[in-house]
């Protein structure tokens, strides 16, 4: 699991889910854990072959979501085999507007449905 | 015209160049040029009007934003420098290539689709003719980028995923390596992975119609000023599937030919019908054409194959027979041409 540093600003920490490499159909949901616990805060969903964001504000003050932890459960398909063999997906996380970091996952695109998972856990400074 | 298909082909050469070249950092998948389909490359209007092959058929296909197409490889017994060359574009996805969103195309693609070509042919006796042709997709069931065939993705994406995510939150496990969690979803694939298959890769074969005019200019030479018009031809081509593995396609061509004081009209029934799968394919073609010029009736059969060289090149050939009912006289006929388009992105 990555550990992400925060500070306690004004503004929300945001998550994002991004694709960085291969031509792929993605639905995907982002869970925020309570701290030391399996409740959920907060899901965000989305596909990435829509114009909306990918990307959200977790809860104010930035100070609750200390050691909560993140999650990203996406499904995806490669639409493209020929030309896109390889997937890279991040989980990033911003800070006024800044990247404060982020995990990824770099595999190989199978023609299969395929699933990505990934943790982050968040630490104010 | 050697140097005009030598410069042509340098293009080319830049353009694939280019295409590889690039570096992508982030792949936008809610942008049209990142959704491409390497199906066959359709028929050019431009090249078709030229009259090098024996049928009236344009063949629908997914557009390329770009292709070139050369035919009349023959010259005597030898294989020549190609004597005809037909360049398509999409000058809308091309110009709009870097912003176009999937959402916009699906509100109007017969207008993204539209493709300009443009072609040119000399005989032996060093007479040209040059074509320009216009065309769009009215409808293609095959193309990803259609919102019924993304909504089939997404659909199956999301509800993997909410089973996934409701498995995942109900059974508080961690999910890695969780045995029944892959059972669930090997499972749940299965049921849709041939339906899922289908719309991504095998769309080759779906249902479209595309439009096509092409106007025909020629010249006694190779000189522009001496160009008079030659003919005006339309199309309008349906695609059918056969099953998955099949394909019929239903043409109509109407050609206007002639000089300014006196003109003639063609009339061409083609039909096609392809079995094989989207790398190689033969084909069976019959049409009927009637021309009021000689007010002959003449019936068209031949056999063909396609075949997918490489991602860019595709080669069709095909050989038949001409049959002339009007003078009860008959010719063998044939047609090799390759097909070039940019694999990929521009």
């Amino acid at each position: 699991m990555k550990t992400i540093y925060f500070k306690n600003s004004n503004d929300p920490p945001e998550v994002e889910f991004k694709v960085i490499n291969g031509v792929v159909a993605a639905s995907y949901t982002v869970i925020l854990y309570e701290k030391n616990s399996n409740n959920i805060v907060a899901t965000f969903k989305g596909n990435n072959l829509n114009d909306q964001p990918d990307r959200y504000p977790l809860p104010l003050p930035p100070s609750v979501n200390d050691g909560r932890i993140i999650s990203l459960i996406a499904d995806f398909r490669g639409l493209d085999l020929d030309m896109s063999k390889k997937f890279e997906f991040r989980l990033n996380v911003y800070q006024d507007s800044q990247p404060a970091g982020f995990n990824a996952e770099i595999g190989t695109i199978t023609g299969k449905p395929q699933t990505s998972l990934m943790y982050v856990k968040l630490i104010m400074n | 015209m050697k140097k005009s298909n030598s410069i042509l082909i340098c293009c080319i050469l830049f353009a694939t160049m280019n295409s590889y070249a690039q570096v992508n950092p982030e792949i936008d998948t809610s942008l049209v040029k990142n959704l491409t389909q390497n199906f066959a490359v359709p028929d050019l209007p431009a090249f078709n009007a030229l009259d090098v092959a024996p049928g009236n058929l344009l063949r629908p296909s997914t557009p390329k934003e770009f292709a070139v197409v050369a035919g009349n490889f023959y010259g005597g017994n030898t294989i020549i420098i190609p004597k005809s060359l037909a360049v398509e574009v999409s000058p809308i996805l091309i110009t709009k290539s870097k912003s176009l969103t999937i959402q916009d195309y699906q509100k109007c693609p017969a207008f993204y689709n539209l493709r300009i070509s443009v072609g040119t042919l000399r005989d032996s006796t060093n007479a040209s003719k040059i074509a320009i042709g216009l065309r769009t997709t009215i409808f293609d069931h095959g193309d990803i980028k259609y919102k019924s065939n993304l909504d089939t993705v997404v659909k199956f994406l999301e509800k993997r995923n909410n089973g996934r995510v409701e498995y995942i939150t109900k059974n508080l496990k961690t999910p890695g390596d969780d045995a029944e969690l892959k059972k669930l979803s090997s499972e749940y694939d299965a049921l849709f992975n041939d339906t899922l298959n289908y719309v991504v890769e095998k769309g080759w074969n779906a249902a479209r119609l595309d439009v096509a005019l092409a106007y025909v200019g020629a010249s006694p030479d190779s000189t522009a000023k001496n160009i008079r018009f030659s003919s005006l031809t339309f199309w309008s081509t349906l695609a059918l599937p056969i099953k998955r593995n099949g394909q019929l396609l239903i043409g109509f061509c109407l050609i206007n030919s002639g000089s300014t004081d006196k003109s003639y009209t063609t009339l061409s029934l083609p039909v096609r019908a392809y079995f094989g799968n989207n790398g190689l394919k033969g084909f069976l073609e019959g049409q009927y054409t009637y021309k009021q010029s000689d007010q002959t009736n003449q019936a068209l059969v031949s056999l063909g194959c396609e075949y997918k060289l490489t991602n860019s090149v595709w080669a069709q050939f095909s050989a038949g027979m001409n049959r002339n009912f009007t003078d009860n006289t008959s010719n063998l006929t044939s047609d090799f041409r390759l097909i070039y388009t940019i694999p990929g992105k521009l």
